[in-house]
């Protein structure tokens, strides 16, 4: 009885039967691979998108945050704008000079002009006119001759 | 049994049925709120989350010239109270009353009120601001709001004005420019989350806030500062009111500096008395005196009736009419020139001068250098100044007006009349906002310097200006002078009717580098025995000369020349009768007179001095055409006493008067009282002995 059974059963389904069984088979797997590579794909990318949004989220709350303090750190700006505008006024400053550092105001007022327009004499050997006093150019060139250190000269 | 059953299943029946109505009625409901009302709900719940505020527009900055703030807005905390949130409202209004400038009662009526939100006290301080943070009052929030700060103080107050709680100017630029200042507040929709924070991908609508344009300004804090600090040390030194201070650049009319005494704080002006507020040197009026005679003399250069060599005579008074007119020195001047009657500020000289020019010419020039209307300066209850009515001037009115009686002015159309006669003759508009600021995404409005006319020629402007230095150098002004510059200006003393209060002024003329500054000093209402303008305003005006010439850098020139000499060279006049108009004139400009005519007509009938007089070079010669309408003009008597015959003759000739003498000697008496104003062909009966 249990032969038969046996029998009946390799029969029917024809388990043994090689062609047939990888057939099925391999379309199945490919199926399931395909299935679970989908479910990870789509698994990835929602928890891609959630990460992502979640991201955007905590950057916005960190703009509102970079905001707001900027915000802050502006009206805290500006306070001490005026507070130094206030500190650098001239009844401040007069004030404090005055009583503060005891310092008195100028009475007169004295003006040095410096003048850098004088004029630098110039020393020649021989302060005298080209058209007078023959012999005083011809001294005068002995002299400049005399001073003069030529390039080609031994010494 | 099968009974039974049969109940069961009726009834199981009937829960189905109960329990399936019911689900449609769910599924009805929810059908009509999801879709076939979805738009309504839809915007319910958004209005749940959405919160809707006003952001408020940031008020103008005002700038000086030099860049520095004047006037700037930061953020302030509001104190508001949600009613419905007060936990315990006596204990609430007991816990504020400590803290606000709110008493009980009110706090109390105002957090049990029907309101949704109440303000309890607005703009409050940090340090209050923290103080009820700590505390941390249930029902008690705080709304930003914005508050206007003058970080510079009473600086400039008068000029800047002040705001009142709802950001509105109330005073000064802060009113006048209110419409630039203020911008427009803009609207914010934000969603938020039940914590109340903005939801960060949320919805956000906006009406962008537009915020209020800078202005910025002609003033030079510095030289405000000094303007300031200078009547403060008047205020100590003399018994006076107050006082104002104009400092304007006479080439483009910018005002440099305009300050009054007594000042406020504008960031607590309510702590000052309205009078306090008040910009005298805009607002009000006083009377001249005898800083008018320079429009006087301007006036009388340019219209050629008179000339800076012509000899007046001043013997202490002058008879217009019946009112007799006195000079400030019971002796008088003499006979002087016209020079030395503005050196000397004599007013019988400048009634006479006046009186030469006729109503409508001087009135003319009144109103031209712009007195009687606003100078457009563009700050608020600008005063128009009194001028009587034109057909209520009389010779008598004419002749006040000469020196400065008998009129008033504000201080800022003298200042800018003064400023003509130093820039060459240009009346300029007073300029004290120079830009206005529109932001990147508009042109800014560029308020350029505006002549409003030539009133005078620029020989004449000059001529006036020299005659002024002399003023400062040896004349009434002597207490202005500055070493080293060639100052120009004008002392005044007016006295209020019936009483011993004296406005005295100085106006001067600071040459600088670039340009000329126009400085005008006013000490209202002196009282005590020091009051004249020489003695009170020319030396404030010569300490706030001093610090601008500094501040500016402007070098002293000590080898400077005087630019106008008298002088001594003496014409005989000649016979000018017969001949034509034009032959006249040009004859007469040719020997070097200053030549008048009076009349329409060609041919010359008369002339004053007659021919044969020795007058000073470049005198007035006066031409009397044959179409002349008022041939005889009255001549001032001298006061011939104590002189000697032949000195007589030689003034009386050169004053076109006649004269005939009894006796030998020094005259001793005259038929004439001396001040009366007489015909030419009237004879004076001379007494000598």
């Amino acid at each position: 009885m249990y032969q038969k059974s046996y029998d009946n059963l390799n029969y029917q389904h024809k388990y043994l039967d090689s062609s047939s069984y990888g057939i099925f088979d391999l379309k199945k797997q490919a199926f399931s691979i395909i299935y679970i590579i989908f479910l990870l794909l789509v698994s990835i990318s929602i928890i891609l998108f959630i990460s992502q949004t979640l991201k955007i989220n905590q950057a916005n709350y960190e703009l509102l945050e970079l905001e707001r303090r900027l915000e802050s750190i502006q009206a805290e700006n500006q306070k001490l704008t005026l507070n130094l505008a206030q500190k650098t006024s001239l009844s401040q400053i007069e004030r404090i000079a005055k009583n503060e550092l005891n310092m008195v105001e100028a009475k007169n007022r004295e003006y040095l002009v410096y003048n850098d327009q004088i004029e630098v004499e110039e020393n020649f050997v021989a302060d005298i006119p080209q058209e007078q006093f023959l012999l005083a150019r011809i001294y005068d060139r002995i002299v400049a001759r005399i001073m003069t250190v030529q390039a080609e000269s031994i010494d | 049994m099968q009974d039974f059953k049969e109940s069961i299943k009726n009834r199981a029946m009937f829960y189905f049925a109960v329990i399936f109505l019911l689900f449609v009625i769910i599924a009805f409901r929810l059908l009509w709120i999801q879709v076939i009302n979805s738009a309504e709900y839809k915007d319910r719940a958004l209005n749940q989350r959405m919160r809707e505020f006003v952001v408020n527009s940031e008020r103008g900055i005002i700038y000086d010239n030099t860049g520095r703030k004047l006037a700037v807005s930061l953020a302030a905390k509001t104190v508001v109270a949600l009613p419905d949130s007060i936990i315990d409202p006596q204990k609430t209004a007991q816990e504020l009353a400590g803290l606000l400038d709110v008493n009980y009662d009110t706090i109390y009526r105002r957090i049990t009120s029907d309101a949704a939100a109440i303000f309890l006290q607005r703009k409050i301080n940090d340090q209050l601001h923290e103080e009820l943070l700590a505390r941390d009052i249930p029902g008690i929030i705080f709304i930003d709001e914005s508050k206007r700060h003058y970080p510079e103080g009473e600086l400039a107050s008068h000029i800047i004005g002040f705001t009142g709680i709802d950001n509105n100017g109330l005073s000064g630029l802060e009113l006048s420019y209110n419409n630039y200042l203020v911008g427009k507040e803009g609207r914010m929709a934000v969603e938020r989350d039940a914590a109340g924070k903005p939801i960060p991908a949320g919805i956000r609508e906006s009406v962008p806030v537009q915020n209020g344009h800078n202005l910025h300004l002609t003033i030079d804090q510095v030289i405000q500062y000094f303007a300031e600090r200078e009547l403060k040390l008047a205020e100590e030194n003399f018994d006076i009111s107050g006082g104002s201070i104009i400092v304007m650049d006479s080439q483009n009319g910018d005002v440099l500096a305009l300050a009054n005494t007594p000042t406020y704080d504008p960031n607590n002006f309510n702590n000052y008395p309205e009078k306090n507020w008040r910009n005298r040197a805009i607002n009000d009026v006083f009377e001249p005196g005898s800083t008018f005679k320079i429009i006087t003399t301007a006036a009388a250069l340019e219209e050629g009736v008179i000339s800076e060599n012509d000899i007046l005579t001043d013997p202490g008074h002058i008879y217009v009419g019946r009112h007799e007119i006195s000079c400030w020195s019971d002796r008088g001047h003499g006979a002087h020139t016209f020079a030395n009657v503005v050196k000397t500020s004599c007013n019988p000289g400048f009634v006479e001068v006046a009186l030469k020019m006729e109503k409508d010419t001087f009135y003319s020039y009144i109103d031209a250098f712009g007195f009687g209307k606003r100078s457009s300066i563009r700050l608020p209850a600008e005063a128009d100044g009194l001028l009587p009515e034109y057909n209520r001037i009389g010779e008598v009115e004419l002749a006040t007006f000469s020196f400065g009686h008998g009129l008033s002015v504000t201080p800022i159309q003298l200042a800018s009349a003064v400023s003509a006669v130093a820039n060459g003759g240009k009346l300029m508009q007073p300029r004290l906002v120079k830009e206005v600021d529109r932001g990147a995404e508009q042109s800014n409005l560029i308020n350029e310097p505006s002549v409003v006319r030539q009133v005078i020629s620029e020989q004449t402007a000059n001529k006036t200006r020299e005659l002024l230095k002399q003023t400062v150098l040896n004349g009434t002004g002597t207490q202005a002078a500055i070493e080293g510059y060639e100052i120009a200006g004008k002392t005044g003393t007016a006295q209020h009717y019936n009483e011993d209060l004296y406005d005295a002024s100085f106006v001067g003329i600071v040459p600088t580098e670039n340009t000329d500054l126009t400085v005008l000093v006013i000490l209202y209402d002196i009282t005590g025995d020091t009051y004249y303008g020489s003695q009170t305003a020319a030396p404030v005006f010569r300490n706030l000369g001093e610090n601008i010439l500094s501040y500016l850098d402007v070098k002293p020139d000590f080898t400077q020349q005087p630019g106008y000499e008298l002088s001594d060279e003496k014409l005989t006049v000649p016979e000018i009768r017969n001949l034509s108009k034009f032959e006249a004139e040009q004859s007469l400009r040719e020997k070097g007179f200053n030549v008048k005519i009076q009349g329409d007509g060609d041919k010359i009938i008369d002339q004053l001095p007659k021919a044969g007089a020795l007058v000073n070079k470049n005198s007035t010669v006066w031409l009397f055409d044959d179409k002349v309408e008022n041939y005889n003009v009255l001549i001032p008597v001298p006061d011939f006493r104590g002189m000697e015959l032949e000195a007589v003759k030689e003034l009386a000739a050169l004053r076109g008067l006649k004269i005939s003498s009894s006796g030998s000697g020094k005259v001793i008496g005259q038929s004439v009282y001396p001040g009366r104003r007489i015909k030419t062909d009237q004879v004076i009966s001379l007494k000598l002995q």
